[in-house]
């Protein structure tokens, strides 16, 4: 086993089960909603990751495709949760900086960044501040559609702070 | 009169601020009118959600777990959510902390009430799960005021509700909504669909990717006649409803599809007021136009 | 009685001499009270290791033997064989286990010798009390009951009724013949399934050794190896099996028709019916739940029409008592249900059928004479073959169900035979064709055109009309796919019968985590059980294809053969024993015996053990109010076990020689 592989392995034990377990089956592949635009199905993933592999498992775009609908997950014949597979080589691909550029990862940090501040989020504000990072021009795009929630009085800019606010951050 | 006293965890888009306050509203009040006695987490903070893990999963279980222990304190361990990822990970936190040692021993050092002799286990629960399986078809049928008979309903359960812990139902062919809108009067549509994916947080990251997924599922509905469709999740409900903005142009008959929380339906056959449901009177008036009127009450009580 | 105690330590190799010093316990042992001889050798249960032991017990004249090794369930019967040829009680032997319990649990030396050590000197001290026992000889009934008369049953009826033995067969439906009985060819040689079962099944109903209760059921089973008592009970057929000569005019004109169960519920019977043409007994039988006379009290139209008037609806339920020296469990399989596994529709589209129900459907003798039409009338151009349904798969059976991938081949085969322009795909996991010709037969259905996919198929979706798609990863091509289909086979796995564990229950063969009947030994003993004289044979014990199942009907008849051949059985003497003169006759051990061995003798007014009967399991011994001294447990006395405990248990007060 090389040194990535290894390393990869020791950071989740979930990675270690799935690689472990996975008989190759292609349930999961046929199974997730997004497969056609995967580079590498689900599947295969889990073979690249098995065969060390590593960093092309963590180039592929695969993981970012994973909506965590959990239907691979229900459906394995093994049991291997792919879904918290992928949120694991997500989280190891956004820790060592393969990812820094995808739109998904600045989703996350926008979140946690909103949660570590405010103890909650707001949709809203979750969707401005991750757009202006991102893709301005695209506010003007959901335009419509915010004025519908806004006429429907759906649509809210406030958000509520955890009073005890400490707990969170610590 | 049923009476239970629980704790609700609105989470960021069912709370009063959030994208889904009237999913959050209506299930309040068609709660209240059964009779069950609910009392919001105090100080409550985000779940620890599927995204936040995808950056700290040490972290996103201390989140989680702080709610679990606010509802602990409050005496009150049966916890009722809506939002289905934050059920999800509610039930996940709960799992993994009484799995995984080391995670018990932080949570305990943090949250006192963990480590009480005589605090109870909390209990995570879906609202639909509650309402089936503890409040049931007879003191349903009690407060029903007005029949939605057959009245055509979708309902699109979406992924998280039974996966991947299919707790309370089949994890692909949930049945629950089902039987609540036999007790109701509505006729359930069934789709293959129902469980399918609506492509969650990835509509803002990969619409193009997305779009096609939930327009599908929009289509198999029509295609079965539904007159509404009824979800029970905060982002299900904004795919659908972005998805129904983009193809209204070209399939015409899903602009007199509304889009609603199963709550919303259920308190319009309780007759809830409508700024507690956060219906708008023409959806009323349009759905009342599909009921087959067998009861003497039609519209709400605020017309 | 003066003791004298010859111990033997072995090494077993390195197994037990590399974690536990045997010198210094060989050291320490001597210095026991009443050991005269302490010795270790690399193989204790080689024949030198034994020939020791005989050397030494006529040399020092003694009277007990101690053996630390390996497990007594493995070497006891050896060495307790060496000490009664050198003229030892038998019963005057323990063993120690210093392997299992050991050597093999630890690397620690010092801390292994220690408790050799302890486990050694509390076998010496319990010898001390041991008494010279005598073997019980029972004489063996000489007959076999075999309960299930599928193609493993009668393989071992006729092997048992051939060598001039006695054999019953208990069948649970109305007609022998099992599973074979519904297929049509079997693989790999494809010979017709009819034409081999059949004449093997009249070969049962002629021989005279053999005697066929059918519709029957076993309730109850007291007794032990060579002599079991069975109560059986045969279901009422309402057709007097010795009047019905099997002309079928009844069923011609009964009104009430039901889906067929033989036929996979795929065409209607009638309530008064025989299984199918080549059955055994060639007998109708009245099916009283769908029958309108027991379910509307009117019509009886069968009754009429029966030439020999052999329809008798007053028959009662009739209890049959068998009293065998063995039995052979061959109750066959179940097939899984995959109605479960929702995203395979079956049940919910038409169109999905089971490799069972297929086999049906291509029969000659089967619902559509052998031709292949679907539900909805049509006939299917394109079929898919889903393997592994409810098998390999940790949410439903996690093993192997071993003989679908070769059925669903054999299917595929028969299609491409009936229906040569049809396309016919197989999706798998792994193709498991083991058995011998089966390679070859994977390749001949290949070459004839069955398209092979691996990939497990995802979900079969309806796409209208009544076809269906099916979509499923080609895992060579690492892409998603999805065939449109007429058809969809479910190749599913073999289970367990839904009433194996009351049956294991009633004869008290444990079950294997899957629920099938557990071996006695995978390798070494296959078809015998841990339930002396309960062998098992055929796909009760795990799945298995004919010619599996023909072996092990073969093999069971053989060692119940064996047994019976051996005409007396020895019974272990480690029984109960009262002692008369202290029992009061409470008969609380009457109550509390689970074999029925104790009863109350009304002349002296106290409990009696019945030696054959008791099991030795000792419930009688701590249930006696009055203690120890009444009622005692042979091989297992106060004496002896408080014996060994003192030894055991902190602070043993060893008792060392007395230095002279
Ligand atoms: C679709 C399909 C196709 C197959 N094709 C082939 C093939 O081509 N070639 C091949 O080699 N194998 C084939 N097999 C496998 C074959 O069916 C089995 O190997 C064989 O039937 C096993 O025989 P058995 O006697 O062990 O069990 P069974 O055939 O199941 O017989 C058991 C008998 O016991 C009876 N019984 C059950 N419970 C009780 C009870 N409690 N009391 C009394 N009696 C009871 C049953 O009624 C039955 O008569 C196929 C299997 C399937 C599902
Ligand atoms: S479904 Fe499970 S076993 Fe099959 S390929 Fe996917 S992860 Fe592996
Ligand atoms: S009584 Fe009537 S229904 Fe019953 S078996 Fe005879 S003919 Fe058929």
């Amino acid at each position: 086993m090389n040194v990535q592989i290894t390393h990869l392995i020791n950071s989740d034990k979930k990675i270690h089960a799935v690689v472990e377990k996975c008989i190759q089956c292609g349930t999961c592949s046929a199974s997730c909603p997004l497969n056609q635009y995967m580079d590498y199905t689900p599947r295969q993933l889990i073979a690249l990751v098995r065969e060390g592999m590593i960093d092309e498992a963590l180039k592929s775009r695969t993981s970012w495709l994973c909506s965590t609908c959990y239907l691979c997950a229900v459906r394995c014949p093994v049991k291997i949760n792919i879904g918290d597979f992928m949120t694991s080589l997500k989280r190891y691909a956004i820790k060592n900086g393969y990812s820094d550029n995808l739109p998904y990862s600045k989703l996350t940090k926008t979140y946690v960044d909103l949660v570590n501040k405010y103890g909650r989020i707001s949709e809203t504000k979750l969707i401005i501040t991750f757009s202006l990072k991102t893709n301005p021009l695209k506010l003007l795009k959901m335009l419509p559609l915010s004025a519908k929630l806004l006429r429907e009085g759906i649509l809210s800019l406030s958000l509520e702070k955890v009073k005890n606010i400490q707990e969170i951050r610590t | 009169m049923f009476k239970k006293n629980v704790s609700y965890y609105p989470g960021c888009s069912c709370s009063k601020s959030g994208l889904a306050r009237y999913y959050g509203s209506s299930s309040l009040a068609v709660l209240k009118k059964i009779g069950v006695n609910v009392s919001e987490i105090e100080d409550w903070n985000c779940c620890g959600s599927n995204l936040y893990r995808t950056i700290d999963e040490n972290k996103a279980y201390l989140l989680g777990a702080r709610n679990l222990a606010k509802a602990l304190e409050m005496g009150l361990p049966e916890i009722l959510i809506l939002c289905p990822a934050c059920f999800l990970s509610l039930k996940r936190t709960l799992t993994e902390v009484f799995t995984n040692s080391t995670l018990l021993i932080e949570v305990k050092k943090k949250y006192s009430v963990f480590g009480n002799r005589t605090s109870s286990i909390p209990n995570v629960r879906h609202i639909i799960d509650f309402l089936v399986n503890d409040i049931g078809e007879d003191v349903f049928k009690k407060n029903v005021e007005k029949k939605l008979d057959g009245l055509k309903v979708a309902p699109y359960y979406g992924c998280q509700i039974t996966r991947p812990y299919g707790l309370f139902d089949d994890p692909e062919f949930p049945t629950s909504m089902e039987r609540i809108f036999s007790w109701i009067g509505a006729n359930p549509i069934d789709s293959p669909l129902k469980t399918k994916c609506c492509g969650g947080m990835l509509t803002i990251t990969n619409e193009g990717e997305v779009l096609p997924m939930i327009k599908k599922i929009l289509e198999s509905y029509i295609r079965l006649g539904a007159e509404c469709i009824v979800t029970a999740c905060p982002l299900c409900h904004l795919n659908l409803e972005i998805a129904k903005m983009k193809i209204k142009r070209t399939v015409k008959e899903i602009s007199n599809i509304p889009i609603m929380y199963f709550t919303q339906l259920i308190g319009l056959s309780f007759n809830l007021p409508f700024n507690e449901l956060g219906i708008t009177k023409e959806i009323v008036e349009h759905l009342n136009k599909k009921i087959i009127v067998t009861a003497s009450l039609r519209g709400g009580k605020n017309e | 009685m003066n003791r004298r105690i010859g111990v033997y330590i072995c090494h077993c190799g390195l197994n037990i001499a590399s974690v536990v010093n045997v010198e210094k316990l060989t050291e320490y042992v001597k210095e026991l009270e009443d050991v005269v001889i302490a010795r270790n050798y690399p193989y204790m249960c080689s024949d030198p290791g034994q020939e020791i032991i005989k050397k030494d017990i006529k040399e020092y004249n003694l009277t007990n033997v101690v053996v630390a090794a390996c497990s007594p369930t493995m070497h006891g019967p050896t060495f307790q064989k060496a000490c009664e040829e050198a003229g030892l009680n038998p019963y005057m032997f323990q063993m120690v286990n210093i392997r299992e319990q050991v050597s093999w649990v630890t690397d620690d030396i010092e801390k292994a010798t220690e408790k050799a050590k302890l486990l050694v000197s509390a076998a010496v001290n319990r010898v001390r009390f041991h008494q010279p026992l005598e073997k019980i000889l029972v004489p063996v009934k000489q007959s076999i009951l075999i309960v299930g008369g599928g193609i493993a049953g009668i393989e071992a009826a006729l092997k048992i009724a051939n060598s001039g033995k006695k054999v019953y067969i208990v069948e649970k439906e109305p007609s022998i013949g099992g599973r074979m009985a519904q297929l049509e060819k079997t693989f790999p040689t494809l010979d017709c399934a009819a034409c081999i079962l059949t004449p093997k099944m009249v070969e049962v109903a002629s021989n005279p050794n053999i005697t066929l209760i059918t519709y029957a059921e076993v309730k109850e089973v007291s007794g032990y190896i060579g002599n079991y008592r069975v109560k059986v009970i045969k279901k009422p057929r309402y057709v007097d099996e010795s009047k019905c000569i099997g002309c079928g005019l009844c069923a011609i004109r009964c009104p009430s028709k039901v889906p067929d169960k033989f036929n996979m519920g795929l065409n209607n019977r009638r309530a008064i019916y025989m299984m199918f043409p080549q059955a055994v007994p060639r007998k109708y039988t009245i099916d009283s739940e769908h029958c309108l006379f027991f379910t509307k009290g009117v019509c009886r139209v069968c009754e009429k029409f029966c030439p020999t008037k052999a329809v008798n609806f007053d028959q009662k339920p009739e209890e049959i008592v068998l009293e065998v020296g063995g039995i052979i469990l061959a109750i066959g399989y179940d097939l899984f249900d995959p109605s479960v596994i929702k995203r395979y529709g079956y049940g919910r589209y038409m169109n999905v059928y089971t490799g069972l129900e297929v086999e049906r459907l291509v029969s000659a003798s089967g619902p559509t004479n052998g031709k292949i039409i679907l539900r909805d009338g049509r006939t299917p151009s394109t079929i898919v073959i889903i393997h592994c349904v409810g098998s390999r798969d940790e949410n439903y059976h996690t093993y192997c169900s071993k003989i679908c991938c070769m059925y669903a081949m054999k299917l595929a085969h028969l299609i491409k035979e009936r229906l040569p322009n049809s396309t016919v795909y197989e999706l798998y996991i792994d193709i498991r064709a083991h058995g011998k010709g089966y390679e070859e037969f994977y390749r001949k259905v290949q070459e004839e055109g069955v398209i092979f996919i691996r990939g497990k198929a995802a979900e079969v979706a309806e796409v209208g009309n009544g076809r269906l798609s099916v979509i499923f990863e080609d895992t060579l091509l690492g892409r998603v796919q999805s065939i449109e289909a007429d058809m969809v086979i479910l190749a599913t796995a073999a289970e367990p019968r839904k009433d194996a564990k009351e049956l294991a229950r009633l004869f008290r063969v444990p079950l294997d985590k899957d629920g099938f009947f557990l071996e006695k030994h995978p390798k070494l003993a296959p078809v015998s059980t841990v339930s002396k004289g309960v062998f098992v044979a055929g796909a009760c014990q795990g799945p298995k294809d004919i010619p599996d199942s023909v072996a092990q009907g073969a093999a069971a008849a053989s060692e119940a053969l064996a047994l019976l051949s051996s005409g007396v059985i020895e019974v272990e003497p480690i029984i109960a024993e009262v002692n008369k003169n202290l029992c009061s006759g409470c008969r609380i051990c009457i109550s509390t015996c689970p074999y029925g061995a104790a009863v109350y003798d009304a002349e002296s007014k106290t409990a009696t053990i019945q030696e054959v009967l008791c099991q030795g399991c000792g419930t009688c011994v701590a249930s006696c109010p009055s203690g120890a001294r009444t009622l005692k447990q042979r091989g297992f006395t106060d004496e002896q076990i408080l014996g060994e405990l003192e030894m055991i248990l902190p602070k043993p007060k060893i008792k060392m020689k007395a230095v002279a």
